[in-house]
């Protein structure tokens, strides 16, 4: 069994000189296509390969995903460090009105006693 | 003669002209900041402009219940600036830091309300009155053997509604304690 198969695959995989029109036929052949390629261009497409298509078109979309993307980025961190600014003042502010009620109750205490003191 | 004359009046126009821009000045507290260095803790606290806005506009963002009360209270504020040092000893900071200050308040447009000296305390409250008499800012400068505040409010405040906002919103109630040996007040956040 296994013979027979290394028969048949020896006898698939022989090296075979082509025929001797096979030179003639394939540049038939690529002549036949020749046509189609002009075509293309009088239909209006670029003539660049394709594959220089599909990255012009991915350079695009990227583009456009960027345009679309970077700006929302930038509002966003730039609304989340105002938000951050804004705690720290309100912080800030809270200190410095906690400091203010305490000096004032302070003096208002002093004069209490001084007032007491005089009487 | 006409031109010492001319030059006479020249200098008057430019000192009346000066006086206003002079007592229209801030306290200067760049005699105070460098007194940090050498305080146990030192609080600095400048918001004007655009920062104060962010701080009232950020107040309620938390839900607080007394927000409103606290924004009415200071919607009004063009600026709010505290020097709060301790020291760990006496002799840390002198009058001569003060004295600038002290002698900014003594222009006619302040009013002292408070000035009570204890020994080696002294506390002073001013009142700046607008020229349509409402309140116009406040000023606190109080000084201990080892402990230095000053308090500049510039613009409207409705100091009853401050009052009242004791221990809301987070204001940390600063509590005061009174010392026996030293007579000093020490005020811990």
């Amino acid at each position: 069994m296994n013979e027979n198969l290394e028969d048949v695959l020896r006898e698939s995989l022989r090296r075979e000189a082509p025929p001797a029109d096979f030179a003639a036929k394939v540049l038939a052949k690529a002549g036949a296509e020749a046509p189609r390629a002009t075509l293309s261009v009088v239909a209006g497409n670029s003539a660049k390969k394709p594959w220089q298509r599909r990255s012009f078109t991915l350079a695009l979309a990227a583009t456009l995903a960027a345009v679309a993307i970077v700006p929302a980025v930038v509002l966003d961190y730039q609304h989340k460090q105002e938000e951050a600014r804004g705690l720290k003042a309100k912080q800030d502010l809270l200190t410095a009105l906690a400091i203010t009620r305490d000096q004032l109750q302070q003096a208002r205490e002093k004069v209490r006693r001084t007032t007491r003191i005089i009487q | 003669m006409k031109k010492m004359l001319r030059a006479l009046i020249s200098a008057t126009v430019v000192l009346f002209g000066l006086v206003p821009a002079l007592a229209a000045q801030d306290f200067d507290f760049k005699t105070l900041d460098k007194l940090a260095a050498s305080a146990k803790s030192a609080t600095n606290v400048t918001l004007n402009g655009f920062l104060l806005q962010l701080a009232v506009g950020a107040l309620g963002s938390d839900n607080d219940k007394d927000a409103a009360s606290l924004k009415s209270a200071v919607s009004r504020l063009k600026g709010i600036y505290v020097r709060a040092y301790e020291f760990d000893k006496t002799g840390q900071y002198s009058e001569s830091d003060v004295a600038p200050l002290r002698a900014m308040l003594k222009q006619p447009r302040w009013q002292a309300v408070v000035d009570v000296r204890e020994e080696k305390e002294w506390t002073q409250v001013y009142l700046l009155q607008t020229t349509d008499n409402k309140l116009g800012g406040l000023a606190v400068v109080s000084t201990e053997p080892t402990a230095l505040t000053v308090v500049y409010v510039d613009g409207e405040m409705n100091l009853d509604e401050l009052m009242k906002l004791t221990g809301s919103l987070g204001i940390p109630h600063l509590k005061v304690t009174k010392t026996d040996n030293s007579k000093s007040k020490k005020s811990g956040k």
